[in-house]
């Protein structure tokens, strides 16, 4: 099995920034937002609901994706479809994984894996883990082994009993067959299509547009090496399902309205704070790369070329198609986008939302200002923890507001980021 | 001359600065007639992978070279690997 599968079954929503696999939305994102993600539902759930939220999360995911590639592939018997698998998650830079299992469970085991790979590269020197890291890939086996028996989705369990993020040797998960649980409706293409409002024109345009190009023909070719992880960019990147990151980060700020109501606002931050996370390293590591480098030219630093970088990126990565409503440099930045992989989730599966609810996007806008306003380009910046506690945990000098969303009904998601209010909350 | 490279994790990713005259597209010519696999994905970034793993990213138009040291290398031994790389790599054809 090849993992150009991938690539064929690749596509895009024009105008909207939306792509998919297999009709399911992906989005790129790298190791240091994704290990951020994780720890936020751990932080706000306990890991024990955390790993279970992201697990099933995945598993419900990756059924679809697996189920609809199998039938395309024409895989019809068991070991065709674990084969299929195997080189679906490696194609997505989600590492090596084998599954032992049967139609009433099994094993699997990775090594590596992006998750715990990526967690001991970034904090292995320094912090001890004791919980597995891999739920992301506890829900892929549970799903592999589902499509393969043809057994219903959401039936299988997976649990880690072993992790290389806890310095074990491999990654060991056990895999039972049980009820289907809570089956989730699905999230494909048409959802996507049915919740993304009329496309927007911005500013710079000319600019954004063939940067948009020149990455999303890139990134169609971008696949797992031969031990299943993606290098690119400076980064350890990742196609996913954006299912998995919405339905474990709006499950569990559900959770915590219904059980600590007074934590939402800390989980509302942490999640906003991703978006910083994301746009820092990923946006900021691939305006450094030589990928970068070469598609586009040396970066320089100009505000109109970060913000036109940025809204290619975004868009080529599949978060949305980001545009520029506004600009005043050193002041006023408004980013508008039909819809984003966020609402797009929310809007199919959470109903009518009463505030904004892009915490990702409203992140992101306030960081995109801060890299065009406060990174020294021109020195070629490294960036690590340390220049990013310096940007974002000491004192932001801006504030960003979702004034507008789709989930809310809003023609668009529209975020507004502008100087700072003395005594303003924190965003 | 060989510094860590903008956004380096851990060692990762080192630059290599080619001494004056040598041409980045004649050393990613050299490597992939050597034997080396080509993982380019577009023809302006070639990026070639060695026997051991290691990568080497060139970009034609600037002649930036950037060194990707195989991450299964333990953190502490990456600097090393990466000298060894450019020394070899500095080696004529
Ligand atoms: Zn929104």
């Amino acid at each position: 099995m090849d993992k150009d599968i991938i690539v064929e079954h690749r596509s895009h929503l024009l105008g909207h920034g939306m792509n998919f696999v297999a009709n399911i939305p992906t989005v790129f994102h790298c190791h240091h937002f994704n290990l951020f993600w994780d720890q936020t539902i751990d932080d706000a759930l306990g890991h024990e609901l955390s790993c279970r939220i992201r697990t099933a999360a995945a598993r419900e995911v990756f059924h679809d994706i697996l189920a609809g590639l199998v039938t395309s592939a024409g895989a019809s018997t068991p070991e065709e479809r674990l084969e299929l698998a195997r080189t679906v998650f490696a194609a997505f830079g989600q590492g090596a994984l084998t599954l032992d299992v049967s139609a009433a469970g099994g094993a699997a085991l990775g090594r590596p894996l992006h998750y715990s790979h990526t967690w001991l590269e970034k904090y292995g020197g320094w912090i001890r883990r004791n919980t597995p890291a891999d739920a992301l890939a506890a829900g892929f086996a549970a799903a592999a082994t589902e499509v393969a028996f043809g057994l219903p989705r959401e039936s299988v369990q997976a649990v880690e009993h072993s992790c290389v993020a806890r310095r074990d040797r491999e990654c060991t998960f056990e895999l039972s067959v049980g009820d289907a649980t809570s089956v989730a409706g699905p999230m494909g293409r048409l959802q996507v299509e049915r919740a993304m409002t009329d496309p927007v024109q911005g500013l710079l345009e000319d600019q954004v547009a063939p940067i948009e190009a020149g990455l999303r023909e890139f990134s169609r070719g971008m696949l797992g090496d031969d031990r299943g992880l993606i290098q690119a960019f400076g980064l350890f990147a990742t196609q996913t399902p954006s299912t998995y990151y919405n339905r474990s980060g709006y499950d569990a700020l559900r959770h915590v309205n219904r059980t600590a109501p007074q934590s939402a606002p800390v989980m509302k931050a942490l999640l906003r704070e991703a978006g910083h996370v994301c746009v820092f390293s990923t946006f900021g590591g691939v305006l450094l790369s030589p990928e970068w480098e070469a598609m586009v030219g040396p970066i320089r630093g100009e505000p109109d070329e970060i913000l036109a970088g940025s809204l290619a990126i975004a868009r080529a990565l599949g978060f949305g198609h980001w545009c520029a409503g506004e600009f005043e440099p050193g002041q006023r930045l408004v980013l508008q986008t039909p819809g984003g992989y966020e609402s797009a989730y929310y809007v199919s599966r959470e109903g009518r939302a009463t505030e904004p609810m892009c915490f990702v996007l409203q992140g992101a806008a306030l960081a995109i200002m801060q890299l065009i306003e406060r990174v020294p380009w021109a020195e070629r910046p490294t960036l690590n923890q340390e220049f990013y506690n310096q940007l974002f945990r000491n004192g932001l000098p801006w504030q960003a507001e979702e004034t507008q969303c789709v989930s809310r009904g809003d023609p668009m998601c529209e975020v507004v980021v502008s100087r700072r209010e003395p005594g303003n909350g924190v965003l | 001359m060989l510094t860590r490279d903008a956004s380096c994790t851990r060692d990762l990713l080192w630059r290599l600065e080619l001494p004056a005259g040598d041409d980045a597209t004649q050393l990613a010519d050299r490597l992939a007639a050597s034997g080396w696999r080509d993982r380019s994905l577009l023809p302006i970034l070639r990026d070639l992978e060695g026997p051991d793993g290691h990568r080497v990213v060139i970009v034609p138009r600037t002649g930036r070279v950037q060194l990707r040291i195989c991450y299964v290398v333990p953190p502490d031994a990456r600097a090393g690997a990466a000298a060894r790389l450019a020394a070899a790599l500095s080696q004529p054809g």
